[in-house]
């Protein structure tokens, strides 16, 4: 009999796998919908009109809101691991030798509890292991952090609706954006791109109910280059803005990050070593040595600038990957919109951990060759 | 017939685009082939150390590939961001 359910079950999800693929093309080929092609574009797009919070130049951009919604997500789910925890931990302290419903010792984590605490393992073991059990739960806190935030952010872009729903607004032809018409959705009001070659809804002279401010003849594009027929002139075009889109594709989500785990390394180093850790960048007393000692000052110029590079390496590592990914998933979807896209989402997937733990795991390594000390201390290992 | 103006800055942001991220990859391509064939020999000479190379190789490559992502980022930004 477990075989047989077995045997449904795979039945059943291999049929809702080939109908979520093959459903779309069948159900809604008649209203024409495509799938969507926004347009890209490197800076993440200001959902405010105005800046937020006062700060001039300072807008509520859709990474921004989507890094707070990681955040959140975080929280919530450290707090539901950590309350189910301490629930346990009670239980247990109550009665050292009872057993759970399942006839398991108490000390057993279960359920969403055993994940969580399964992933915090394996950072704090990898940092016990890299910085030393000494200084390993001093290191820990910053690095599970950036390694669950970055994970949840990457891992954010699957739920549908992300970086696909948005605003539509006037594309702005003078800035070499190719916009799509906008065509309503039988009548209902609700408007969508039109990506049909032959969509001219809007013969010069009249107006548009999206973009009433922009006269027919008033888009005529400089952008695109003399001769080119990127838009035409009887067309208003528009453009989607997401909602929401993946944090770490905005740079300065990255920088930022970046900045952080650099300055806490830094700070590492003083917990350590104190005032002397500065004299990794400005090796004042290796000069006692003699005339190689000028050589080590140098050298440690050169280790100061090293350090400074660390910071445009890490956030060009984790923004490159997944902006690189994002695009890369947007053009798949655009060029085989059934069944390609999952592989790629796969892909994504494993891109997105990797490059949190990568992330983590640096921040690790530098904090221990921080607290190691310049180059007098030969033969520390961790 | 010239190629002025407009179409050449459009000529030039694609070509340079293309450069950088073809002769980009030509070397991490190439070392992260290294890499990995450094860490099968290791695995297969002792297949206990399994676990601790593949954790050192896995950062170790991802390293590597940031260097290739680094010219993909320059690539990026000459087609979306362009030239003033």
């Amino acid at each position: 009999m477990k075989n047989l359910r077995n045997l449904l079950i795979f039945l059943v999800v291999l049929g809702l796998a080939v109908a979520a693929c093959i459903g779309p093309v069948l159900l809604l080929s008649g209203s024409g919908i495509p799938v969507a092609f926004p347009h890209v574009q490197l800076p993440p797009e200001a959902l405010t009109e105005r800046p937020i919070l006062g700060v001039p130049g300072f807008y509520l951009t859709n990474t921004l809101l989507s890094l707070l919604i990681a955040d959140l997500v975080v929280l919530i789910l450290a707090l539901i691991a950590g309350s189910a925890a301490r629930r346990r931990l009670k239980l247990y302290e109550a009665n050292p030798k009872a057993v759970d419903a399942e006839g398991d010792d108490l000390m057993v984590p279960k359920g969403w509890h055993n994940t969580f605490e399964a992933l915090i393992e394996f950072i704090y073991n990898l940092a016990n292991q890299v910085v030393g059990a000494e200084w390993g739960p001093k290191v820990f806190p910053i690095a599970v952090t950036i390694f669950l935030v970055v994970l949840t952010a990457n891992w954010l872009h699957f739920i549908p609706l992300v970086d696909s729903v948005g605003i539509m607004h006037c594309a702005e032809p003078s800035k070499g954006v190719v916009g799509y018409i906008p065509v309503e959705i039988g009548h209902t009001g609700i408007y969508r791109l039109g990506f049909e070659e032959d969509n001219r809804i809007f013969p010069s002279g009249q107006t548009s109910a999206v973009c009433p401010e922009h006269g027919a003849e008033g888009d005529t594009a400089h952008g695109a280059g003399e001769g080119e027929q990127a838009v035409d002139e009887s067309g208003i075009r528009v453009v989607v803005t997401p909602f929401l889109r993946t944090a770490a594709t905005d740079l300065n989500m990255t920088l930022g990050l970046a900045l952080v785990a650099m300055v806490s390394v830094q700070v590492f180093g003083v917990m350590k070593l104190g005032p002397s850790y500065f004299f990794r960048f400005f090796n004042l007393p290796a000069l006692s040595k003699g005339f190689v000692g000028v050589i080590e000052l140098a050298v440690s110029v050169l280790e100061a600038i090293s350090e400074s590079i660390k910071v445009v390496s890490l956030s060009l590592r984790l923004f490159g990957n997944i902006f690189a990914g994002a695009v890369l998933l947007m053009v798949i979807s655009f060029l085989i919109p059934v069944g390609a896209p999952l592989i790629f989402y796969l892909l994504e997937v494993l891109i997105g951990a990797l490059q949190a733990f990568v992330f983590a795991m640096l921040t690790l390594v530098f904090s221990s060759v921080a607290m190691a000390g310049h180059g007098d201390h030969a033969g520390e290992h961790h | 017939m010239e190629i002025t103006g407009e179409a050449l800055k459009q000529v030039a942001q694609l070509l340079g685009a293309a450069i950088a991220i073809g002769l980009g990859t030509l070397g991490p391509g190439i070392g992260i082939g290294l890499l990995a064939m450094g860490a099968m020999q290791s695995i297969g000479r002792n297949p206990e150390a399994a676990p601790l190379v593949q954790t050192n190789m896995i950062l170790a490559i991802a390293l590597n590939e940031a260097v290739a992502i680094y010219a993909l980022v320059v690539a990026l930004v000459l087609v979306f961001v362009g030239v003033g």
